[in-house]
Order: C-alpha cells, then structure tokens, then sequence
C-alpha cells in the first residue's frame, strides 16, 4: 500500500542534502519498524519517492513524498511511529491514502512558496521599505537569468516566466523578508535564491538570506493542496 | 558560537553538514563538570568511520558530570572561512570553542594527519607546544596506533595514551575532574597521570622512563559503541561496525596492528549477535561488519557468519565481512552470503613469491590462494582485489614479478570456467602500497627502500600486467610512503619539522590535492634533516630505537628472534598452535591463550 506525507526540514536541519535527507528517512523508519516495501535488484531499497528535492541549504514545511509499504498501516499510525524515531529538525506531517490511479507526486507538482529572509550587512546602505519595494518592482519588469548546470555544460535559464507573485511580508532594521512564489514542475521551476540575488543586486547591497519552502501546490483533486486560481 | 555566526560560516563552505552536529544518537549536555573534545585529525567522513573514537565517545558520555563532543579536521574551505571571519574552530554538539573544554584528545590513526593536529589546535586559539600553554589552556592528549612512538608528536601533548582507551581514558577523565574540584595545578595533574598504567608525559620524561602498554582484558565484558551516532551526510564505513575480536595471532612481520594489539581477545558470538541486533534496531543502518584484523581466525567464525547473515537477511540487513584471510575455510559460508550483497572478495597475499611470503611470514601459500579464488569464482563473484607491497626486506625483481604471474594465475582460473557459469568479466584490482618500516615490527630496523628504485619496481610490474586479463594495476604515491616511514620511527626532532611543515602550509598530506612535497622538504632542510636519511635508516639491532622507552609487551627479543628468521626465511608458526614467547616472561600472564 502506498501512503503520502509530508516531511518537515527545520532550520538546523537545511544544510543537508537531497541525498542525506532520503537516507535519514529511510533510517528513521527502518527505526521506527515500519513495514517498508523495498525494491528487487542488486542494491534493495525502501521505495520512496518525492515530488521534488529539497536544495541543500533551504529548509522546508512541506516536502511531499510517497512510501510504499508491504502490510497495511494507518496514515495516523505511520506518522505517529516515524516521528518518534526521526532526529531533531525532522518530522513528518499530512499523511492520507492515496486512492488508486492516484499518478505520481512529482507530476502533478505546479507550484510552490518560499520565505526569503534577506540580512543585509553591516556597510550595506539601510533599506527602508519604499526602497525595496520600488527595487523590487525594477527587478520583476526585466530578466532573471541563472546559470543551470546540465549534462550539457553550464547554460542561461531565465526565471522571470516562473515568478507568481513576489510581496514584501517584512521589513526591519537591516532585514527584509519576501514571500515568493512561484511556478514548479518535473521539468523546472522558480530558484527562489535568483529574485534575492537580483534584489540584492539593483539594491546595490550585501547580504545573506536563508529560504524556507512553506507550500507547495498540486494538479488535480485530493487531499493535496492546490493554488488557489486554478 | 552564535546561530548567525555559523550560518554564515556554512554558507562559505562545500559541504556544511560536516559541521552542523545534531545527528540521531549525538549526545548534547548543556551541564557538565568535564567536558572533553574528542578530536579526529581528519574530515568528518573519514574520522566519524572510526571505531575507537565511537567507543570512546559512548564511555565518556556514560560517565556521570562528563560531556564528550566531537570536532574533526576543518576542511581547507572551513579553515579559511574561520579564519577570515575571525571565529574559532568549535564542537559539533554545543558548538563551543575548543579552547573553552577541558580536555582535547586527538586520535592518531596514521602518521600523515599529524599536520592537522597542530592546524585543529591553532584554529582553536591554543598554543602548539605542551610548554606554552597555561594552566586556562585544555588539557592537550592523544592515543591510537600511532602513539606507540610518540617522539614526532610529543612536545604538542600534555600526555600521550598507550594501549587500549576504554579504562584508561575514563581514569585521566576522573583525574582531571579531581584536581578540577581540589584545585591543583595542571603540574600536579601530571604527575598523577604518569603515574597510570599507559600514560606518558612528556614533559615529566627522564632517562628511566618506561611506559607500559595499557590493555583491556575481557573484550566480552568491554563497554562497547552504546547507540551509535547515525550521521546525514556519507561517511567512509556507513554501517554498523562490530568488533569481534581485537589483536591477531598470526604474526605477520611487517603488520604494526598484528604486534601492538596482542594478545588476541574475541567477544562471545552470542554478544556479537546481541550487539548486532541492539545496533541496527537503534541506527536504522541496513548494513553490519564484522571488524577485526582477521576474521578468518575468530573462533567461533564458523558459528557466527552464517548465523549473522541468516538473521540479518530476515530484516533486510546486509553483512559485510572485511578482512578475511585468503585461508579461511568459508566455502560454505561465502555460498550462504550469496545470497545477500556480492560485494568484491579481498585477498591480501601481500608478496607474490612464496618465498618472499616466508620473509613476512604471510603463512598463505600459493595453492591457497587459488582455492580460495576458485571457490569466491564458483560461488558466482566476479570482482576480486589484490593487495600487495612492494619493497619488502630482501625483495628482488623475480618477487616483483612474481605478483604478476599470480595475478595471471588467477586470471586463468577464472577464464577456464564456461563462459555460462563465469557471467561477467573478470574485475581484478592489483593495488600494490610500498611497504613502511613500523616499530614494534621485526622489521623495525630495516631501511626503506628509496623512492627511485621503488618507482623502477612499478615500472616493472606495469609493464609485465599488460596483456593479463581483466587485471588492473593500482601502485600507490611512493613520496608519501618516505614521509610515513620518516614519522612513523621519527625522534623528537621531527616535532620542529612538523610544526615547520605546518607554517609552511601542509595539511591533509594523505589526501594526493592537498601534499606539498617541496613544503615538506623545506621544512626538513630548514631543520638540517632529510625525510630519507630517517626513511632510509637501518639501524643495527643493538641500537637505541627513538621508541626503547615504550614497552608494548611484545619484546624486543621476540622481534629481533623474528627479524633474524625472517632473514633465513623462516616461518613462525601462529601463536594458537605454539607459544613464541612474545610477550617474554614480565607479561606472561596477559596472554590468555597459551
């Protein structure tokens, strides 16, 4: 039987990877002595799978992914075991039944939301709201480009066509914070990174920020969460 | 260190989760009366896949008032990120600097991360030398293998531990918490502690020092790793490790570990199986090993594999099981594992001509080997290794080659199955190391042979491997094996080298993108020394050795009997069969087994 949930990556947890988190799962519910459906071959694995990854260095409320399991077990269950054995800064969350024909998580995947938080440095010149406001409105009517490394060597990949909606939830003494969001499927997506990097840039300013996925938004019925216009 | 401090620090460098602590079964206490650093000289993989840190790390945390954290060698992205923003290298548990604990106990598992030692100690704040520092400075010590000659490091520790760590640890950690609670001075301290079993100070050294290996006698009855810490990030060894038996009785003469963990001492296979059951239930982990220097000759091997394989497969547990002799009668065994994960087969003849395997008494013969071959080919593995050394006391060129040849017989006896039961091709790695004069070893007084000729001796064997089948040649960095062998029977002199070396730059001189020969031969020329003259060195067998004051139990007698057979090519037998005195008569009795 299969079962989707979503895992929580907390903030001291967010300078792990993609690879590290799926190994810390799978261990906390070996733990945890859950009846995990493993796949046949050289190498057997819990099957899990995830709508997407999580970037080393984002934390995250809301990473869905899909386990299967050999013996039947309730959603509230499974949650409850998992997160007994699972370490500091993880846990999982929002676990339902998939009903059949359900299709995959990373394909119905459209959209998620971010929470940008931007320190500015200490010789950074201050940033009011106005000015960031105006700088933000500068930077959403031109281009975002990132440099995507591929198979195929390091290419541009404009970011503008994913941005949703980027608002100012927070500004502060030397600190702003953003909620952005923006579009993101199996086939790409938003870097949420890019609009404080342009920020930061047409600010003329230095600083650090730290990301937190706080949503993420499905195609389709169910139980998932969907974007609101759609 | 402040949240934002080390937020910062991680977004500088290339994997921060080697910094940020917080794994399953890491132990945090926010009180302690001792706190005490637990350093590895290495990266967080490299040191977080070590066996006795684990172990230390569980007793000392078992113990009432006292906290064990861990820090690990700051990779150089991470030491320059400290540097710049002026911060110091800090535990992963609190995230408190260094210099705030206790005291700082470095494991030393090979010579080339010595740089690191005084790299970890400076980023810390505090001073390199045991006589600069001050009564607020930690209490600087180290042990593991390597401080079985502790001349080259010396003058950096405050105290040196010989031997097993699980007691003798845990009584310097009581020492310390005393003279904390009484107030004595950090001299008094000292002096308490050189009178342990085990524990050399080298600023209290006279000509009448002897410091006398420290063991732990019931391994069964010995704490062992708790509840392991599960890290996140890959680490070199990311299974459960079980140690089933410490010390080896084969007597292999170039092996340090075979002499220094004598005697043999095995856990009961009913507590392996308990440890195995307890470990994977608490870590989650889908792996377990059974560590110790030869597998093959536990006991109760027989009993325990099949019986580990069987009931680890129940829960989709796979069992590794490194470290076994060519020897081994462990045809029906190996049958069973196939069933699990066919993971590569290890051979270790070491010298490819039987008479050269007489020298270093690898009591293995050819026909062993074969056997061997033939039934891992049998049972279906295709993917074997091949370790050998080269540069052995009285190697010629017919041993060099002689490698080859077994390679090529090797070969054969895997293309002479049907191609329907062989299925994929032959995977044969031939790594070949250079071998390193180690004290304590009966070839102790032997020179080195010089890089030059080494590198001819490659040259030779990567020539004669073209052409056989499926095999392939790894021949190891030989600059790097002088400096082993320089360090590894070093005197004092070599601590002015080191920190020299250090200033000059070198760190992480294991890791090939991090050595610095030409740092490292200034650092000798600076100090009018030459890493070959120590490398190179036959000492004669009535000479003092930089290590005399070290007494490991086995005697220099017992090793200079095994220098003088090796030479007629003489083999000694396996202690189990007979007795060969090593331990002379003062430790008879911690030798069980004769």
């Amino acid at each position: 039987m299969k079962l989707i949930a979503a895992y929580h990556k907390g903030r001291s947890l967010a300078m792990i990877s993609h690879l590290d988190v799926q190994r810390t799962l799978q261990r906390a519910m070996r733990r945890a002595g859950l009846p995990l459906m493993y796949s046949n071959g050289f190498n057997p694995h819990p099957l899990l799978s995830f709508a997407t990854a999580a970037a080393t260095g984002m934390s995250s409320d809301c990473e869905w992914f899909e386990v299967q399991f050999s013996e039947e077990i309730s959603p509230e269950e499974f949650v409850r075991r998992a997160n007994a054995a699972m370490p500091e800064g993880m846990s999982l969350s929002d676990a339902f039944a998939p009903p059949e024909g359900f299709g995959s998580l990373s394909a119905k995947l459209r959209a998620a939301e971010y929470r940008v938080a931007i320190t500015f440095e200490k010789d950074s010149a201050p940033v009011d709201e106005n000015r960031l406001q105006s700088a933000l409105d500068e930077v959403l009517k031109g281009d975002i480009t990132i440099e995507k490394r591929t198979k195929k060597g390091i290419r541009p990949v404009a970011q503008r066509p994913y941005i949703l909606k980027v608002s100012v939830e927070e500004v502060g003494d030397g600190f702003a914070v953003l909620r952005v969001l923006g579009r993101l499927q199996a086939d790409g997506g938003l870097r949420a990174g890019a609009v404080a990097d342009a920020l930061l840039e047409r600010l003329d300013a230095h600083g650090v920020y730290g990301l937190q996925r706080t949503r993420m938004f499905f195609a389709g019925d169910g139980p998932l969460p969907r974007l609101p216009s759609e | 260190m402040k949240e934002s401090v080390l937020n910062r620090l991680l977004a500088r460098v290339e994997k921060p989760a080697r910094y940020i602590g917080g794994e399953w079964n890491s132990i945090v206490k926010e009180r302690a009366d001792v706190r005490f650093a637990l350093l590895f000289p290495d990266v967080y993989e490299i040191g977080m896949s070590h066996l006795g840190s684990r172990i230390l790390y569980h007793v000392l945390n078992g113990e009432e008032g006292v906290a064990c954290e861990r820090a690990f060698a700051p990779w150089p992205d991470m030491e320059r990120a400290l540097t710049e923003e002026n911060e110091r290298l800090f535990s992963l548990e609190t995230k408190r600097p260094l210099g705030e604990f206790d005291v700082l106990g470095f494991s030393l598992l090979y010579e080339m991360c010595y740089t690191n030692i005084l790299q970890m100690l400076d980023l810390s704040g505090v001073p390199l030398r045991s006589a600069g520092r001050g009564e607020d400075d930690p209490l600087v010590i180290c042990g593991g293998p390597c401080a079985c000659n502790p001349e080259p490091i010396a003058p950096f520790m405050d105290a040196v531990l010989i031997g097993d760590g699980e007691e003798m640890t845990l009584e310097l950690v009581r020492a310390v918490k005393r003279a904390k609670d009484e107030g004595r001075s950090k001299r008094e301290l000292l002096k308490e502690l050189s009178g342990m079993r085990g524990v050399y100070v080298p600023s209290l050294k006279t000509a009448e020092t002897k410091v006398v290996r420290r063991i732990v006698h019931d391994l069964d009855k010995t704490p062992f790793t708790g509840e392991p810490i599960v890290p996140y990030l890959g680490i070199v060894h990311d299974r459960v490790a079980l140690e089933v038996m410490r010390g080896c009785t084969r007597g292999c003469r170039f092996c340090q570990a075979g002499y220094i963990y004598r005697p043999v001492r095995e856990r009961k296979s009913e507590t392996v199986m308990e440890l195995a059951r307890q470990q994977v239930s608490c870590t989650g982990y889908d792996e377990v090993s059974l560590l110790s220097l030869s597998t093959g000759d536990y006991s109760e091997v027989h009993k325990l594999v099949p019986q580990i394989i069987r009931e680890m497969q129940a829960g989709r547990v796979s069992v590794a099981l490194p470290s076994l002799r060519v020897d081994s009668v462990l045809a029906n065994d190996l049958s069973v594992m196939q069933t699990v994960r066919k993971a590569g087969l290890t051979f270790a003849p070491e010298a490819g001509t039987q008479r050269l395997r007489d020298v270093i008494n690898k009591n293995v013969t050819e026909d062993d080997i074969m056997r061997a071959a033939a039934d891992a080919f049998e049972a279906g593995w295709s993917g074997v290794k091949l370790y050998f050394m080269i540069g052995l006391p009285t190697e010629t060129d017919e041993d060099v080659l002689g490698i080859v040849e077994l390679a090529k017989k090797i070969s054969a006896r895997f293309y002479a199955m049907p191609k329907e039961k062989r299925g994929r091709g032959l995977r044969m790695t031939v790594s070949v190391s250079t071998f390193v004069p180690k004290p304590f070893t009966a070839f102790q007084w032997c020179a080195q042979v010089s890089p030059d000729e080494i590198r001819r001796r490659q040259e030779l064997l990567r020539g004669a491997i073209k052409g056989v089948r499926g095999a392939q040649l790894k021949c190891h960095y030989s600059d790097l094996s002088v400096l082993e062998a320089a360090f590894s029977r070093g005197d004092g002199k070599l601590a002015d080298v080191l920190e020299r070396a250090y200033v000059l730059g070198c760190r992480f001189d294991a890791w090939t993108e991090h050595f610095r020969p030409d740092a490292w031969e200034r650092a000798f020329a600076e100090n009018d020394a030459r890493a070959a003259d120590y490398a190179e060195r036959a000492y004669a067998p009535d000479a003092p050795l930089p290590w005399d004051f070290v007494d490991m139990l086995v005697t220099r007698e017992y090793l200079l009997r095994e220098w003088e057979r090796a030479q007629r090519g003489e083999t000694t037998p396996d202690c189990r069969e007979k007795c060969n005195g090593c331990f002379g008569a003062r430790y008879e009795t911690d030798c069980r087994i004769s």
